[in-house]
């Protein structure tokens, strides 16, 4: 609650004019890694099938030989509300020489999408522990071992030797992407289109995916990232606490969402009591992902 | 099943005092059920054993009840996303009002009389989960009624001072 006291310099002349309280933001990062959409139940849930892989030989006048296609377990979302509310009393308002009291709309705006942007990046955060989010294999995101639901075989987003920013590590990745595979363990197309790195690599990140030459080396070869990688979307995610990771992803492939319940909803009213403005704003959002593929990352230490 | 504790009346408020709070695995208490804090510090909650001594609150929904709980085809869910093990608990205080019935062994419910106003109860879970007030316990008493309804054959109690988890 905001009262007279708590912002008594805004009640006398002989401030200046500049509280240095605007800000020019970044765009949106989340919408770079995450698709959008809307749920309409408080749940959410999704399977995955696939069809038979493989033909069976068959002999001279034999009968043929029926199999069934596979469905995986499920996964489950259950969305969040995240609200926050504002009080100010009416004096305090009535006394603010500078109408600078009072940004409710403009604080609680900007605080709503921060919250998209740190509980997104989150998923970034988790995509190798999987405390939180966890696929439909019920492993995080990135993974060595991803089990395929109609297959023995496992595929890996996560190299096994990690690296950190550079050549041979996006390479690593790369090299993960050309060896995805379906749910029945057969090669699956997967072109990553988006780097998502930290900020403190985006010059890192201009010389890998931008030079003609190979960065970082004497030897003045061809750099053949660019060139399996035309036109790569350069995604800067600064709100994800581990600097060091990065990931490659195929926006055709990406299931990892942002699906809105409750658009954010802003309200205000006033105590009749007591004259406090009141302002609040609230909303429902799920972040989750279902499907592993068309993901590769590396959390190097 | 019988009538469980509901708060009933809250000081002029909109809705009891209450809070989001996570219980211990394993929990099975139903709507109503008396909670404490589990041991050692978890700062989970539990359904109260016999005669609770220090009363967190009453559980406004059951365990396990909120969505991405108890799914179609629980079995085959491998995994859920922003599901959480909490129920909202609306907190005993000095203030809230709780409604419950009164049980004395076999006779449940007991119809209240207007001496039962200003007396202190114990508390007791029945057999079905849900909590009452307990005639035939004349020890540890846990709430005074402050009224009674008895068509619906109800009585309006708060929990005793020395019994509140959070006083």
């Amino acid at each position: 609650m905001l009262t007279q006291g708590a912002f008594n310099h805004l009640f006398r002349s002989g401030l200046r004019k500049d509280f240095r309280d605007n800000w020019t933001t970044y765009d949106p990062e989340f919408p770079g890694f995450l698709r959008q959409g809307t749920m309409d139940g408080p749940e959410i849930e999704a399977v995955a099938i696939s069809g038979m892989s493989r033909l069976l030989e068959r002999g001279d006048l034999e009968e043929i030989t029926f199999e069934d296609p596979a469905i995986s377990g499920k996964v489950v979302g259950v969305d969040k509300e995240f609200a926050l509310g504002f009080a100010l009393s009416r004096r305090t308002v009535e006394d603010d020489k500078y109408k600078k009291a009072n940004q409710a709309a403009k604080w609680l705006a900007n605080a709503g999408r921060m919250t998209s942007e740190v509980r997104s990046a989150a998923l970034l955060d988790d995509a190798f522990a999987g405390a939180t989010f966890k696929g439909i294999d019920g492993l995080a995101l990135c993974s060595t071992v991803h089990t395929l639901f109609n297959s023995s075989a496992t595929m890996a987003n996560l190299p096994t030797t990690v690296v950190g920013f550079s050549v041979a590590g996006v390479n690593a990745l790369i090299d993960l992407h050309a060896l995805m595979k379906d749910w029945n363990g057969d090669p699956a197309r997967s072109n990553p289109d988006t780097v998502v790195v930290s900020p403190k690599y985006i010059s890192k990140a201009l010389q890998i995916f931008g030079s003609q030459k190979e960065p970082f080396t004497a030897e003045n070869q061809d750099n053949a990232i660019p060139k399996r990688l035309p036109g790569l979307k350069q995604q800067v995610s600064r709100f994800k606490a581990n600097a060091e990771s990065y990931f490659l992803l195929d926006s055709n492939l990406n299931d990892a969402w942002y699906l809105t319940r409750r658009p954010i909803e802003f309200d205000d009213s006033f105590d009749f009591k007591t004259d406090a403005a009141l302002y609040k704003a609230s909303t429902r959002f799920l972040i989750w992902f279902v499907d592993f593929h068309g993901w590769t990352g590396a959390n190097p230490s | 099943m019988g009538r469980p504790f509901l708060p009933a009346r809250f000081a002029g408020a909109g809705a009891p005092e209450n809070q989001s709070m996570q219980y211990a695995v394993g929990q099975t208490y139903v709507k109503g059920a008396v909670v404490v804090y589990e041991g050692g510090a978890t700062g989970n909650i539990i359904e109260g054993g016999a005669d609770p001594a220090a009363i967190v609150g009453v559980a406004l929904e059951a365990c396990d009840s909120k969505p991405g709980f108890n799914m179609n085809f629980n079995p085959t869910v491998v995994a859920t996303t922003g599901r959480v093990r909490e129920t909202t608990i609306a907190k005993a205080n000095r203030l809230t009002v709780f409604t419950g019935r009164i049980v004395n062994g076999g006779t449940d419910p007991v119809t209240p009389v207007q001496g039962d106003v200003g007396k202190t109860y114990s508390i007791l879970k029945a057999g079905t989960g849900e909590w009452t007030l307990d005639a035939a316990d004349g020890a540890n008493q846990r709430v005074r009624v402050i009224d009674i309804d008895i068509d619906a054959k109800i009585a309006f109690f708060r929990f005793l001072e020395a019994n509140l988890a959070n006083p």
